[in-house]
């Protein structure tokens, strides 16, 4: 329950515009809580006078924390290979568990996984638990569910890591309940709260609007999962030593009321640009369909969408589909790369929210620049040639 | 068949967002809607009693004016409307809420199917709706973007995965997540709505579901919200200096998170 | 302005204001540009049942009146005169039938456009019979148990799109306008058919077609009313819709208000938003002004005539020509306040500024509805 203390409370309406929910409100000179209230403690913290508390918080049913050790990552592998988030995890994982002083665990599930185990090792693994079975050829969430969640409560891991992929925000909050464990989605930053060796997982809310902080104060293990992207890879070591424990799968774990019929992998063409992370835009300034092959180019070296101005879409240069502006969609992808572009609002109205944008136009007054991160000022038969090739190279390495 | 979809009432996202100055949410104007996703499994819920027959029952928790979802859903062509409301319900996170809508279904009684979006935009979790498959002890299949075929015993659909799809079967009662390319939620009609005004609603309390009180809102929930702030500001009009080659050297640097 | 509308109203209002913004809005640059006839919007509406707004309750509709109809087409106006117009015109189309068919064509012909599974669509207008009704030349002929039509319509609304057409066909020369009577021809029948699209200014999204009758023959009974009835019923017909066109120009009004408000308090010239210049401050003023009080009269004459359904030419004709010559003056000045932006297509409003022009010219140019209102103060004041 949230607690107004009406000797302290000043009515000062600071916590009214705190809360998300319209939960709390000034009458007669003190907050009042409606019921619309979530407990989410904006208002707590608001209150300079600390009239407000949140009273019976504390989970009633503790776990013993100090049994649960070490810092686990759940690698997804599927169609023959790793997902690359993985490697990302293994990077962050080890950096946390180095901060806590324990050992860090892959948890490898699939079929004919070949040397994946000895990757995830060179990457950061000291140990890797594999479980490799021709039943786990497709994914379910029932099978590989089962098969962590048995793995979760036999060895007591303190935090276990997921990709934020479609694997992952599918089967893990299946295993976090059945542990009871919290599970907090799509975190871009873990540490470790140095008094108490809890994990702070911080995740975006509200479409991005609000950056969120969260903790498992009560509970084992702590389970994030994390967008890709985010964390960096550790360079492969092949010096690095690791064990691998090779885990029989109970059979009543790989019994599934969902069956796999096929597993269709999509051509890349057909990308919906509002579902895009990254997307890379172009406009006129590319002067010809044969300068727009640039942006595809561009695209295509960070696995981003092709995205265009209206005045390109017009041009035929590209379909409609990939219009972005008043006319066209409206997008807000990781990061959005316009070249040639000059930014009449038009454009900018449907791009505005990108959370990062680049702007590369040979004209320094251009507005796209007012809206743009990061801007270069130059030909873009220049730039974008150079730019292809770096990444590519980075990437690459 | 006997359909049940969870739907929840949620602030319009683009609407909300905190001033970076005084670090307090800006919610004036922001509406409270259905949450997007949700609509698309109301949608197919009632396009699959249309075909199968049956009913159709939304359930949502949340404070007492979530009951304006239900009215909307039964607009849309929703049966009947319940709603799960107690000042305990306040904090619960993903494990929590779970708990209460399990017990909710319990309470409504038989059913076929379940329907959730995928996930709700205020919290974009998408964790509750797998989560209150395992409390009910069904199958579940997540994101799902198309139904095949569905008859009273099984559904075969296609879920949208990172690299494609897969398609998958499943035998009922089961549970799906819904991603918004299943369908094209309808507008409600006109006689719709007149039924929804009159439409009245079961609100259900802790102790009407059998909850635990040690399993629900904040005591319930394993994750706690310690630190709300503004993402990190738009800079603005960041043009590099340097040759041509050198900006190009620092911006590959500035979006290496990307690369 | 709160005009204080039943709940049913509001209801009416929400529906298709939710069809609007989500449906026609995204859409109707394209449609506009492809000349494409909005089904799928249609069928949304169906689905909505906007198309039962108009037909009695006892034949699958709500029963609504001139009101109800009326707030429904603003709202659709605001997204689409074009879109609108194919709804209205299947309205206009079904409406000789509501006020002059036996119940038998009512039973036959209602429910399946209340439900929207069929369109409607009205025939006056000839090559030579535009303002001047008189000189309709299609002939309907009875030949033993079947009329015999022969003739050509011209600029049908829904035209090919429409499965139920209502047409005006002159029975006996002799009698003058008492020699002309309505009848019902459904696509397929023999020797009916639609001549290719129209390409028009404006409400592209709309069809418009010629209806070329020869030799068709058709049921005696597909007759609509008593034998040489028809000039009446066409009368009481475009009495009825003319304010649903009013509320088309209500509707462009709004939209135009809404885009260059928007549009000057965005556009920045000599360091401020040009909102704040006193000078596009008192066009916007004066395109609001215009609007409310064409929207006053329109809804004021709607009630009127739901109340005194005998007594409906005069206002209709009035709120008719208010309301869209009001259109017609505010599209043109949300494209000046917008300036160049406003002229490219880029922009919504050069579209609204094209599609108002119609308003001003079908169901009857605003010159005869000043004529309608010139006479019809004349009678009251010899009267007098």
């Amino acid at each position: 329950m949230l607690i107004v203390d009406s000797e302290l409370c000043i009515g000062c309406g600071v916590c009214e515009d705190n809360c998300a929910f319209g939960a709390i409100e000034v009458v007669d000179g003190c907050a009042v809580v409606s019921d619309a209230c979530t407990l989410c403690g904006s208002c707590v913290d608001s209150c300079e006078v600390e009239a407000l508390k949140i009273e019976g918080g504390e989970k009633s049913v503790q776990v013993d924390l100090d049994s649960w050790k070490g810092v686990w990552v759940y690698c997804e592998f599927r169609a023959g290979a790793l997902a690359p988030v993985s490697l990302e995890l293994l990077g962050a994982g080890r950096k946390l568990a180095d901060a806590r002083g324990v050992p860090l665990s892959a948890v490898l599930i699939g079929a004919d996984t070949g040397e994946s185990a000895e990757k995830l090792i060179g990457h950061g693994a000291d140990t890797v638990y594999r479980i490799d079975n021709q039943a786990l050829t497709y994914f379910t969430d029932e099978s590989y569910g089962a098969v962590l969640t048995d793995l979760i409560k036999a060895h007591k891991p303190e935090i276990v890591l997921a990709g934020a992929t479609a694997i992952g925000r599918s089967f893990i909050p299946g295993v976090a309940n059945s542990l009871g464990a919290g599970l907090t989605a799509d975190c871009t930053q873990l540490d470790i709260r140095a008094d108490d060796g809890a994990l702070l997982q911080t995740r975006p809310a509200f479409g991005g609007n609000i950056m969120a902080t969260i903790v498992c104060p009560s509970s084992r293990p702590q389970m994030s999962t994390v967008r890709p992207k985010v964390m960096q890879a550790l360079d492969f070591d092949e010096a690095r030593q690791g064990e691998i424990v090779d885990v029989a799968p109970d059979p009543a774990s790989l019994q599934t009321k969902v069956r796999v019929l096929e597993s269709v992998i999509s051509e890349q063409d057909n990308v919906n640009i509002q579902e895009s992370d990254i997307l890379v835009a172009g406009g006129r300034g590319l002067d010809s369909e044969k300068g727009f092959k640039l942006i595809r180019e561009l695209a295509a070296s960070m696995d981003g969408a092709v995205a265009a101005s209206r005045a390109v879409v017009d041009a035929g240069w590209i379909g409609y589909p990939h219009q972005v502006g008043q006319t066209g969609k409206t997008v807000a992808p990781k990061l959005y790369i316009a070249c040639g572009i000059s930014g009449a609002i038009q454009h900018v109205a449907g791009m505005q929210s990108s959370e990062t944008i680049v702007a590369i136009n040979r004209d320094e007054d251009a507005p796209i620049f007012d809206v743009a991160d990061f801007g270069i000022v130059g030909d873009m038969f220049e730039i974008l040639p150079l730019l292809i090739s770096k990444i590519e190279g980075k990437r690459g390495s | 068949m006997k359909i049940i979809v969870c739907i929840k009432q949620v602030p319009d996202a683009k609407d909300v967002r905190l001033d970076p100055e005084t670090n307090t949410l800006a919610r004036e104007g922001v509406q409270s809607i259905m949450n997007p996703y949700d609509q698309h499994a109301l949608e197919e819920a009632v396009r699959l009693k249309e075909q199968l027959g049956g009913e159709v029952t939304v359930l949502s928790m949340g404070p007492p004016q979530a009951v304006d979802v239900l009215r909307q859903a039964i607009s849309c062509g929703a049966d009947h409307g319940v709603l799960v409301s107690d000042r305990a319900f306040a904090g619960a996170d993903t494990w929590a809420t779970s708990y209460t809508l399990a017990k909710a279904v319990h309470k409504i009684g038989d059913f076929d199917l379940i329907l959730c979006g995928k996930q709700a935009i205020d919290g974009d979790t998408a964790q509750v709706g797998p989560g209150l498959a395992i409390q009910l002890d069904i199958p579940f299949v997540t994101c799902v973007q198309k139904v095949r075929e569905a008859s009273g015993t099984e559904l075969v659909m296609e879920r949208m995965m990172d690299d494609g799809y897969d398609v998958v079967a499943v035998s009922c009662p089961a549970l799906l997540t819904v991603v918004k390319d299943l369908n094209e939620p309808r507008v409600p009609s006109l006689k719709g709505k007149m039924k929804a005004k009159k439409a009245e609603f079961k609100i259900l309390s802790a102790e009407d579901i059998g909850a635990d009180s040690s399993c629900i809102g904040l005591p319930g929930s394993p994750t706690q919200v310690v630190d709300v702030f503004p993402p990190p500001p738009r800079g603005e009009r960041a043009i590099l200096t340097g040759s041509i080659e050198e900006q190009i050297e620092q911006l590959v640097e500035k979006l290496a998170v990307y690369l | 302005m709160d005009y204080f509308l039943s709940e049913e109203q509001e209801m009416i209002v929400e529906i298709a204001q939710q069809i609007t913004d989500e449906r026609i809005i995204p859409q109707r640059a394209e449609l506009d540009e492809k000349d494409e006839f909005p089904r799928e919007i249609l069928n949304s509406m169906a689905q909505a049942d906007l198309f039962g707004v108009p037909i009695p309750e006892e034949y699958g509709g709500f029963g609504g009146g001139c009101l109800d109809i009326v707030l429904a087409l603003e709202q659709l106006g605001r997204g689409c005169i074009g879109v609108a117009t194919a709804f209205a015109a299947s309205a206009l189309g079904i409406y000789p039938i509501i006020i002059s068919g036996s119940n038998e064509l009512k039973e036959k012909y209602l429910p399946s456009v209340a439900s929207g599974e069929k369109f409607a669509a009205f025939g006056l207008t000839e090559a030579n019979a535009g303002s001047d009704a008189s000189g309709i030349q299609t002939t309907a002929v009875l030949d033993g148990d079947e009329w015999v039509l022969n003739g050509t319509k011209q600029w049908i609304t829904n035209g090919g799109e429409a499965q139920i057409y209502t047409i005006v066909a002159i029975t006996d020369r002799k009698r003058g306008a008492r020699g002309a009577s309505m009848f019902v021809v459904e696509e397929g029948d023999a020797g009916f058919s639609c001549g290719p699209k129209e390409k028009k200014m404006g409400i592209r999204a709309s069809s418009t077609t010629e209806l070329i009758f020869k030799d068709c023959r058709i049921p005696k009974d597909r007759i609509i009313g008593r034998l040489g009835t028809g000039f009446i019923t066409v009368m009481k017909t475009l009495d009825s819709s003319r304010p649903g066109i009013a509320a088309l120009g209500l509707g462009i009004g709004q939209a135009c208000v809404d885009e260059a408000t928007v549009y000057a308090k965005q556009r920045v010239q000599f360091g401020k938003p040009i909102i704040s210049f006193q000078a596009v401050q008192h066009m916007l003023a004066d395109m609001a002004i215009q609007l409310e009080a064409s929207r006053a009269l329109v809804y004021a004459a709607a009630k009127h005539i739901d109340a005194h359904p005998k007594d409906m030419s005069k206002v209709s004709s009035m709120c008719k020509v208010m309301a869209t010559d009001m259109a017609m003056k505010v599209s043109t000045d949300a494209v000046q306040v917008m300036g160049g932006y406003g002229y490219m297509r880029e922009y919504p409003v050069e579209k609204m500024m094209r599609d108002a022009k119609i308003l001003q010219i079908y169901e009857g140019t605003n010159q005869v509805q000043r004529n309608v209102i010139g006479q019809e103060l004349n009678k009251e004041y010899s009267r007098k």
